[in-house]
């Protein structure tokens, strides 16, 4: 259905879309607008007319009015922060578990949850600023390549520096602790797959941690473990987007 | 004041016009709209004033299967909206009538 509208329309949906969302409006009101304006410019466009013609010189200007006209979706301060920090929370903390590495200098302490946040803002920020501006898709590309590099060099940066300086350990978790903090992520991630109603909360990990957990029951040296683990979680991650991919394609047809 | 500044008020007093007129959904709405002349706003500004509109209990909506396949939201006035429609009309009378006044005495006195 949506094939039957021009590129221009086409484009303006996604992006008062992506602007609502970013705005934290409520998903059944962003739904119904978006639905509504598809009706019409579909009509309008069959009688000839442009996107300019319904939503004016400025689509900007006019994807602000209407999200004035709706309120903000509270859950997202109330539901969906609180399960993003749990979830980055129990992500960061299960592989160190894993590893028993589980001591942390204050560095780490403040770090880890101040970059994770910044990273969130970061997020935010440039979906927002996407909605209402186009930039030339490499700068697009560019937005995307500085966000995905943003968290690694970050979280290394701090690590190496952490190593670097010394910094004088404040927590340290012991083999007992260790299990109780694994099993403790273990059902977190349920709990957020059910409350998510989605398997991604469980699979993703299961990716990221299973293959070091099941060569780590082999005798095979340190070395080759880390050159087998890193191919294979990445495939896995790439077999995992694709596979969703085409599901959610399937579903949108 | 900016002609769009003016107009918003006057706006809500339209739709609420052509509403009463019987059921309608967005399209059709602003394709009224025209037709009576409002050729000069582009057709979304409708939906934003709608929305407050029904926020503010003047209008609901059902949601029908059109022929053509997709849903539609028809927009029908509630009590409260045949209310705010007289006292726009009521509104409106006097405000015309104060302006023409005004502009007519101004081109009487003109052609004297």
């Amino acid at each position: 259905m949506k094939n039957e509208l021009s590129k221009s329309s086409q484009d303006f949906i996604e992006n008062l879309q992506l602007y609502l969302v970013t705005s934290g409006k409520k998903e059944d009101d962003i739904e119904d607008i978006v639905q509504e304006l598809e009706d019409h410019l579909m009509e309008a466009e069959k009688r000839g007319k442009s996107v300019e013609t319904i939503v004016g010189q400025s689509p900007k200007a006019y994807m602000e009015q209407l999200s004035n006209e709706m309120s903000f979706d509270k859950s997202w301060i109330t539901k969906y922060l609180p399960m993003f920090i749990l979830g980055a929370f129990a992500y960061l903390v299960l592989g160190d578990a894993i590893r028993s590495e589980m001591t942390y200098s204050l560095l780490q302490l403040i770090g880890y949850p101040l970059i994770s946040i910044l990273f969130l803002l970061a997020v935010w920020l440039t979906f927002k600023y996407l909605a209402s501006h186009t930039p030339p898709k490499w700068g697009e590309r560019l937005l995307f390549g500085i966000l995905a590099v943003f968290p690694i060099f970050a979280f290394v940066g701090l690590l190496f520096f952490n190593r670097q300086s010394n910094q004088p350990v404040v927590i340290e978790v012991g083999q007992t602790g260790n299990t109780i903090t694994i099993s403790l992520c273990i059902l977190i991630f349920i709990f957020l797959s059910l409350w998510g109603k989605s398997w991604a909360f469980i699979i993703l990990p299961l990716i990221m941690f299973g293959p070091e957990l099941l060569l780590d029951k082999t005798s095979i040296t340190e070395e080759t473990k880390a050159i087998i683990n890193l191919p294979v979680t990445t495939i896995g991650f790439l077999a995992y987007f694709f596979i969703s991919a085409k599901r959610h394609k399937k579903q949108a047809l | 004041m900016s002609q769009t500044q003016m107009l918003k008020g006057i706006l809500d007093g339209c739709l609420l016009a052509v509403i009463q007129e019987g059921e309608v959904y967005g399209y059709e709405l602003a394709e009224k709209l025209e037709s009576y002349g409002f050729e000069f706003m582009s057709e979304g500004t409708i939906y934003p004033l709608l929305m407050r509109m029904q926020k503010e209990k003047l209008v609901t909506t059902t949601s029908k299967k059109s022929t053509a396949g997709p849903r539609r939201k028809y927009y029908s006035l509630t009590e409260k909206g045949e209310e705010e429609l007289e006292a726009f009309k009521k509104r409106w009378a006097q405000l015309s009538l104060s302006v023409n006044r005004i502009i007519k005495k101004g081109s009487d006195q003109g052609e004297k």
